[in-house]
């Protein structure tokens, strides 16, 4: 009779490399599609406003659940074999740009317009503006919320354990079926997650108190 | 029509793609790319399980290995859940789903299933204190199934007056929920049953009622005869061996009861 031991424990320890792989993975695709749509959500042309928002809100309307099972099942249809963890790197990608961008746009927009006024009257490049001027302001304002959001990818990427990719979640529910014990293997899955993410939870409270000590200062 | 003329190779090449995806799975094909992969549920025991050095083993695992030796390939085994069996194979992830994969009719409109490698008993299992003789006496109890089984199917089509049917994810959670009485009986394999009692021997559980004899085959796509026989014989053989019986008794601590053939 199996018992939930060390071994059961280490495979789950084990299975979290796969979480923060996943994890750093979508963050950093996700952040560079996201800044590229909210560049675009502040561009001059309204029609690339209108169709980068309505590319956003249907990703944000759609439940990441779904676009993993797109994402994992749809290729192979045409022939493309991609694995579990490809799948669901580009589902994860797909979902924090659309929601990075979104908290991106609204930190780039909070800069106050004479910012914009004052650069271009010192006759300086639009994207000088952008690199010197508004970006460093709207980085430390978004700071705290992506941070923030981090913490959300993170937990999301259990919902890869649908397309029966091995990370924690889906560790824990391969522990627990072998050992009977799905209370022991899922407080073990829940204290990991709580040991990454509350570190990343206290960063982004630091974050927000810092910048909302400098915007008193102002 | 600039647009069009770029796009129109496009489909053809997902076309083609498509196609060699879709005749991929025939033996020939099998064999010459050395590989044959097969899905598994590593979270249904006895069938899918994690071992003690945590390799994926199991009734099934055990079924998969004999496949891939009689095919003289290598095995690659590609987790899947009970949701995904169906899709896994329809988009060419697998050649094969061995994860007790239950032969039922509707089932057979998607995939094809070889014939029977094992078979279980479903039965309802509650404290021996309470009185339930058939599924009638369900009436007023809450009863846990685990999702998308067809302890669940059968379950809910029996329409029973004042029955809660509870749904979890698996059989480990559907088993703890009557062990914590969160419900009043539960909808298993036979197999699970024994595990009950070995675990919790004072608690007292019993089966109360078996409602279905299933039997579980190897899932593969439809379309192709060729493979499915190929299938049928080695399963034929084996069976004729003893072999499938000794992996199953291996698992199940039973003997295997007697395999009706299609």
């Amino acid at each position: 009779m199996r018992t939930f031991g060390t071994n059961e424990f280490l495979f789950i320890v084990y299975a979290l490399q796969w979480t923060l792989t996943l994890t750093a993975i979508a963050f950093v695709g996700g952040g560079i599609l996201g800044a590229a749509l909210a560049l675009l959500r502040i561009s001059t042309s309204r029609t690339l406003r209108t169709l980068t928002s309505a590319y956003m809100q249907f990703i944000q309307g759609l439940p990441l659940l779904i676009l993993m099972f797109i994402c994992y099942y749809a290729p192979s249809l045409f022939g493309f074999e991609l694995s579990a963890i490809t799948a669901a790197a580009i589902a994860l990608t797909i979902n924090s740009a659309a929601f990075l961008g979104a908290i991106w746009e609204s930190a780039l927009r909070a800069i106050p317009k004479a910012q914009w006024e004052s650069a271009e009257a010192l006759a300086m490049h639009p994207l000088k503006v952008l690199r010197f001027v508004i970006v460093p302001q709207a980085v430390r304002l978004a700071m705290p919320s992506t941070v923030g959001f981090l913490v959300q990818i993170i937990k999301q990427t259990s919902i890869a354990s649908i397309i029966g990719f091995i990370e924690i979640t889906r560790a824990g529910q391969l522990v627990s079926n072998a050992t009977f014990e799905p209370l022991k293997s899922f407080l073990a899955v829940a204290a990991l997650y709580f040991i990454v993410c509350f570190p990343l939870t206290q960063i982004s409270l630091w974050l927000e108190h810092r910048a909302a000590k400098r915007g008193s200062r102002a | 029509m600039r647009l069009k003329s770029l796009l129109m190779p496009l489909v053809g090449l997902a076309i083609a793609f498509g196609t060699t995806a879709a005749s991929a799975s025939s033996l020939d094909d099998i064999i010459a790319r050395k590989k044959v992969m097969i899905g598994v549920d590593l979270s249904v025991p006895p069938f899918g399980v994690t071992n003690q050095q945590m390799q994926p083993d199991g009734l099934d695992v055990d079924v998969a290995k004999l496949l891939a030796k009689d095919l003289g390939v290598q095995l690659e085994l590609v987790p899947v859940t009970g949701q995904s069996r169906i899709p896994s194979l329809q988009t060419g992830k697998v050649d094969f789903v061995v994860a007790s994969f239950g032969i039922y009719t509707e089932r057979a409109l998607s995939v094809a299933f070889s014939n029977p490698y094992g078979g279980h008993k479903s039965v309802i299992i509650a404290p021996q204190g309470t009185e339930i003789k058939s599924l009638e006496d369900l009436k007023g109890k809450r009863v846990g199934v685990p999702r998308g089984t067809a302890h669940e199917k059968i379950l809910s089509a029996a329409k029973i007056d004042g029955m809660e049917l509870v749904r979890f994810d698996d059989d480990s959670t559907t088993l703890n929920a009557l062990v914590a009485g969160q419900v009043d009986a539960i909808g298993t394999v036979n197999y699970i049953a024994a595990q009950l009692q070995q675990r919790y021997p004072d608690s007292k559980f019993e089966e109360k009622v078996t409602y279905l004899q299933s039997f579980y085959g190897v899932g593969m796509r439809r379309g192709d005869p060729d493979l499915l026989h190929w299938l049928n014989t080695v399963l034929f053989v084996h069976n004729q061996s003893g072999e499938l019986g000794q992996i199953y008794e291996k698992w199940m601590k039973t003997p295997m009861p007697a395999l009706p053939s299609f």
